[in-house]
């Protein structure tokens, strides 16, 4: 072979090694870098929103769901004459002319004109064939109730990324669960823009938002929320709250409290508004915590209800204070079952003597006061007990009649629920179960706590708790027919180490049917201006929601009125 | 000689036939891209029909409105309830 062939064997050789590695560099070095190019010119890459979750009464329906809504941007450079399209758009959007035309004399390529208008108004711009002007559209949130149970809900708000991010209540607590998951569609498309059928179009990753269903009835929050507006009108009050829960599951059935603020337009509320007072605000439950302290003793085997007070035939002193009861009217001799119908503070100071220091604290402690109830909404309050060495006598003696103590309503309206069911004290709880995006229910079992009575106690703790509501200040207010365990509760407020002389807060809790409790309701009145007792303001609102409460469970009367 | 022409003339008429080929399925694919950005529009657009009526079957079943539709409908609250029960045996009683 001469040598000329074998140099151009050589140099094919090398022309083919060359090519070989460029084919190798192009191919396996840059060919994760050369894909993504080759997708960004065929391919767009689009992110998935997820949709939000719903949060469903116990009937099914949304108390809030998502709507379509949309922005509406321009491009100031496109559009020629500025003053005709400040004209015609202005009126659409509900806006000042002045700050329209503000934003489309920006040297700007994109404005947003507004962020979210509903499919009519973009349908009546779209009409106008604006050159420059476009729409982008979002998932908002929908609330078809209106503003019932607002506080309960919370509200959807941004985060200081931008994101969609609930805040307070269920859309606070169960944001996680509620938000979803993101995800990104790959679309390949023509030259044209045109999408093509190709392999490499797929999405991945998006899953919509859980969906909550709730113990709530939407009947009973109805009502409850009526009832309860309408009561704190009526009464001049500062503001009101109440719940209804049931005992056996500790389900909350209804919960609500004025002042509200409208999820819609949240931002145009203050930010005290936000909070659901029924979890965040701490209180004294004055009488309404009376039933607790009497339950204790008489668990204890300390008192019976027919336990006659000595000591109750007049004012009693500790430390250095006088107790008086509430008319300041005293009867010698009052059995425990009269200590609690007439409210009588003496007997209860007669009553936590007999129970002592150490077994109040068990019981508070029992009862899941100064526990968190872990309610499954955002901002629960814990308020702080006294330590064990901070007890004098004086605060065992108010506490017996449920002064000296603050608590917050949901830990009361938990601890009250006790005594509907059979001594049992459920967790409460908002959310029964949840939906997954593929449709799998995960319930939520209720969840017992503990058992701090018997049911015996209970039992005989819901016959003086009738007996209060029949013999007792708020009789007038009763449904009849029916039997009823309650009681009212007048609360002084503390301010600045002394008590306020002039505003009380009224109260009335209470469980019905008495011998198969459906539901145990708490109504506080803050601040009436009418009247300053539970009996006068809290029990009427409690007995009218109650009345339509046992009409909607097809509850016949029990009791027949006889009259002789 | 012979053998090399038949052999490049068959190469051509494969060549042909699968450039036949490639034209028409080209050809009958080629519209796919407009029916399927055709069908994607027609889904968005239901998409956004169908939340339009949800919302709007949600808001006409709220009690808000039904309440609002029944007071002016002239219909009232009922102000009593009847009870339809068997009397308490006098030994209850």
């Amino acid at each position: 072979m001469s040598w000329r062939y074998r140099f151009v064997l050589l140099s094919f050789c090398i022309f083919f090694l060359v090519i070989i590695i460029r084919l190798f560099y192009w191919q396996s070095v840059k060919a994760g870098e050369l894909s993504a190019l080759g997708e960004s010119q065929y391919g767009k890459d689009v992110k998935l929103r997820p949709v939000r979750g719903e949060i469903r009464t116990s009937d099914g329906f949304p108390l809030a769901s998502n709507k379509l809504s949309y922005l509406v941007f321009a491009n100031p450079k496109e559009i020629k004459d500025k003053n005709i399209a400040v004209s015609l758009l202005s009126p659409l959007l509900s806006a000042d002319p002045a700050s329209i035309s503000a934003l489309l004399s920006l040297n700007r390529y994109w404005v947003a004109l507004n962020r979210s208008v509903n499919n009519d108004t973009k349908e009546a711009i779209a009409k106008l064939n604006l050159a420059g002007v476009g729409f982008d559209d979002h998932s908002v949130r929908f609330y078809p109730e209106a503003s019932i149970g607002a506080k309960l809900l919370g509200f959807v708000g941004k985060d200081e990324s931008g994101e969609d991010t609930g805040y307070f209540g269920l859309e606070g607590y169960y944001d996680r669960q509620l938000r979803g998951k993101e995800g990104i569609a790959t679309q390949i498309h023509d030259a044209l823009g045109r999408p093509i059928l190709a392999k490499s179009s797929n999405s991945s990753g998006e899953v919509n938002g859980r969906n909550l269903n709730l113990y709530i009835d939407r009947v009973l929050q109805y009502v409850l929320e009526d009832e309860l507006k309408a009561g704190v009108e009526k009464y001049g009050a500062k503001g009101g709250m109440a719940a209804m829960l049931d005992p056996k599951t500790g389900g909350i059935l209804a919960m609500a409290s004025f002042p509200s603020f409208d999820p819609r337009s949240y931002a145009e509320f203050a930010n005290e508004d936000y909070k659901d007072s029924f979890i965040t605000d701490t209180y004294e439950p004055g009488s309404t915590f009376k039933p607790l302290v009497m339950a204790a003793a008489i668990n204890e085997g300390l008192v019976k209800p027919e336990t006659r007070c000595d000591t109750c035939s007049g004012p009693v002193s500790i430390g250095g204070y006088s107790i008086k009861t509430w008319n300041n009217k005293y009867q010698p001799n009052l059995t425990m079952t009269d200590v609690i119908v007439h409210s009588d503070n003496t007997g209860m100071v007669y009553v936590g003597k007999k129970l002592g220091l150490d077994k109040m604290i068990k019981y508070i402690d029992l009862f899941g006061f100064g526990r968190a109830t872990n309610i499954d909404l955002q901002g629960e309050v814990i308020p702080s007990l006294r330590p064990r060495d901070s007890w004098y006598p004086i605060d065992l003696a108010t506490s017996s009649f449920g002064q000296g103590i603050s608590v917050t309503p949901i830990e009361l309206l938990s601890a009250f629920a006790t005594l509907a069911n059979k001594g049992v004290r459920m967790e409460p709880h908002v959310v029964s179960s949840v939906e997954t995006a593929d449709g799998q229910t995960l319930t939520i079992p209720p969840k017992v706590v503990n058992k701090p009575i018997t049911e015996k106690t209970a039992k005989i703790m819901t016959e003086i708790l009738v007996k209060a509501v029949d013999k007792g200040e708020a009789n007038f207010a009763k449904t009849k027919g029916y039997r009823f365990a309650g009681k009212t509760g007048t609360a002084q407020i503390p301010v600045a180490g002394h008590y306020d002389p002039t505003n009380f807060i009224a109260s009335f809790i209470g469980f019905a049917p008495a011998q198969d409790p459906k539901f145990v309701m708490l109504v506080i009145i803050d601040r009436p201006t009418s009247s300053i007792y539970g009996a006068d303001t809290a029990a009427p609102v409690f007995f009218k929601i109650v009345q339509k409460a046992l009409t909607y469970y097809n509850i016949a009367p029990t009791e027949t009125e006889i009259k002789n | 000689m012979k053998k090399p022409v038949i052999f490049i003339g068959l190469n051509i008429i494969i060549v042909i036939t699968f450039s036949l080929i490639q034209v028409v399925a080209a050809n009958s694919i080629s519209t796919t891209g407009i029916e399927l950005n055709k069908i994607q529009q027609q889904i968005a657009e239901l998409k956004k029909d169908n939340a339009a009526l949800h919302e709007q079957v949600l808001s006409q079943s709220s009690f808000n409105y039904i309440a609002s539709k029944a007071a002016s409908m002239g219909f009232d609250e009922s102000v009593s309830t009847v009870v339809i029960s068997s009397p308490l045996p006098i030994a209850v009683r």
